[in-house]
């Protein structure tokens, strides 16, 4: 029974990797049965170099390169579902956005995210089953299950806190951000490896476009998360970095669809959640994932035995839940006796406390100095009218 | 020679069964044990073998384990528990199938 030696073996896989099939997943299966065919000839009796010369003329690369491509292709083909879900996603989250139904909008919002978790851990779920077939799909398993984690914690934290006042210090924004994080981190470890086992020129171009996209989306989410603890010192240039992240991601999605690339579920899903998640965290947001804060006219009548002469009065004020956190705003003159101001309240309960003052350094001692202060249950009157004395 | 379509369309079940026979096999083994059953007739490619074993794996029909055999990588496949059941069902529905060719060509 004839048997390759190390150099035959050597001398075969040299020439499959000039042959440019070292890239593919399949190579040792190609080396293996490559080594067997030869092995097979030369138990007839032919000659090493003969053997290897005519199953080299045989098997051509087409046939590892048909192979491959193949199985890469219902492997993607079983993502459908996901992207399916991924846009239908995008799309609530686009729909809460334009039609601001005053509450309706905020769950409408809230449920595009939970669909995007859903994504991350459907994905998630895909991986750990595969985990068998490379050891790295434990670790983009555990990473895109952290992304759920992330983004559907980080999501209800912020729903709660901009609907019903639960105070969250912040916590909302970072574990939505580093629920990115973690997926940018999957997806880069995700195609370079694809990269790396890519077969045609086309496709490593392709993977290794994808593999920078993933590289930059890191970093992106890496710049986010270091403004959490240096927010006092960068907070007058997030703007500029949320803005551009936004036409970053609408760029890149514009390039995915021109040139055909939105079968890349995973490049997909990084794109559409970095938008989502990034938009909600900007000044546009305005009406996700809570919907359009409640705004109140806060209207004061000013009582017309004892006028005031200044063009501003300020009230001073806190709600029951943040006693810690009083704010003062300045309530402009708009008719004879009226001031008022269009406040955002993103509290349904409890009682607003409140003093008005006409200068705005009294108004913000207000709660210092007063013997007895006023409150109102909420939600605030549309119209209050205040005797100021 | 079989036509291409029919081996390509029966393929997972030639393999299924070949794997319920023999406790672990390799790539190149299963192309030889069908080519010797068949006396020839069946000559499977690279191309249309390997996309068939590794779409078993990924639905959890068979495991893998690669060894070093004579200094070169070689990954054997073997039926999982869940594949033995239900490829036990998959061939019945496949003998089935082959009876019910028979009685419509017959």
């Amino acid at each position: 029974m004839a048997c390759l030696n190390k150099e035959q073996i050597e001398f075969i896989r040299k020439d499959l990797k000039q042959r440019s099939v070292s890239r593919s997943f399949l190579f040792n299966e190609w080396v293996d049965h490559f080594c067997c065919d030869v092995e097979t000839l030369m138990n007839k009796g032919v000659s090493f170099d003969d053997a290897y010369g005519h199953i080299s003329r045989e098997k051509l690369d087409r046939d590892i390169s048909s192979a491959h491509t193949d199985v890469q292709q219902f492997l993607n083909h079983k993502y459908v579902g996901i992207k399916k879900l991924l846009l239908f996603a995008f799309l609530l989250f686009a729909i809460s956005w334009i039609i601001n139904l005053q509450g309706i909008g905020s769950w409408i919002g809230l449920g595009a995210f939970i669909i995007l978790g859903i994504v991350y851990l459907r994905v998630s779920i895909d991986f750990f089953q595969k985990r068998r077939v490379k050891k790295v799909n434990t670790l983009l398993a555990i990473l895109s299950l952290l992304g759920f984690i992330g983004t559907l914690s980080g999501i209800i934290i912020i729903f709660l806190y901009r609907n019903f006042g639960f105070s969250t210090r912040g916590h909302g924004v970072d574990l939505t951000v580093f629920g990115w994080f973690f997926f940018s981190l999957l997806c880069l470890i995700y195609y370079f490896g694809e990269y790396k086992s890519a077969i045609e020129s086309r496709e490593i171009k392709k993977m290794q476009w994808l593999g920078l996209l993933s590289v930059f989306n890191v970093f992106l989410a890496a710049i986010s998360i270091a403004t959490f603890p240096l927010y006092h010192m960068v907070k007058d240039y997030l703007f500029f970095l949320i803005l551009f992240i936004l036409g970053f991601d609408l760029l890149v999605l514009v390039i995915l669809l021109a040139t055909r690339s939105m079968k890349n579920t995973l490049a997909v899903s990084l794109i559409l959640g970095s938008f989502m998640i990034v938009f909600i965290h900007s000044h546009f947001r305005t009406k996700l994932p809570g919907g359009k804060p409640k705004l109140y006219e806060l209207t004061l009548q000013v009582s017309p035995e004892h006028p005031v002469g200044t063009n501003k009065i300020y009230v001073s004020m806190y709600y029951d839940r943040f006693p810690d956190q009083p704010i003062t705003l300045p309530l402009s003159k708009i008719g004879d006796n009226l001031y008022g101001i269009t406040m955002p309240s993103y509290s349904y309960r409890g009682y607003l406390y409140y003093g008005i003052e006409t200068d705005s350094s009294d108004a913000r001692d207000y709660f210092s100095r007063a013997t007895r202060i006023d409150s109102v249950r909420l939600r605030i009157p549309n119209r209050k009218i205040y005797q100021l004395h | 020679m079989i036509p291409r379509e029919l081996i390509k369309g029966t393929l997972k079940y030639m393999v299924l069964n070949l794997l319920r026979t023999f406790p672990k096999m390799y790539g190149y083994e299963i192309t030889q044990v069908l080519d010797e059953k068949s006396s020839g007739r069946i000559k499977l490619t690279f191309a249309a073998l390997y996309p068939v074993l590794h779409k078993l794996e990924a639905e959890g029909m068979v495991r893998t384990e690669t060894e070093n055999v004579n200094n070169r990588i070689r990954k054997y496949y073997s039926l999982t528990s869940k594949g033995k059941k239900e490829s036990d069902t998959r061939m019945l529905e496949f003998r089935e199938y082959i009876d019910l060719m028979k009685n419509l060509f017959y």
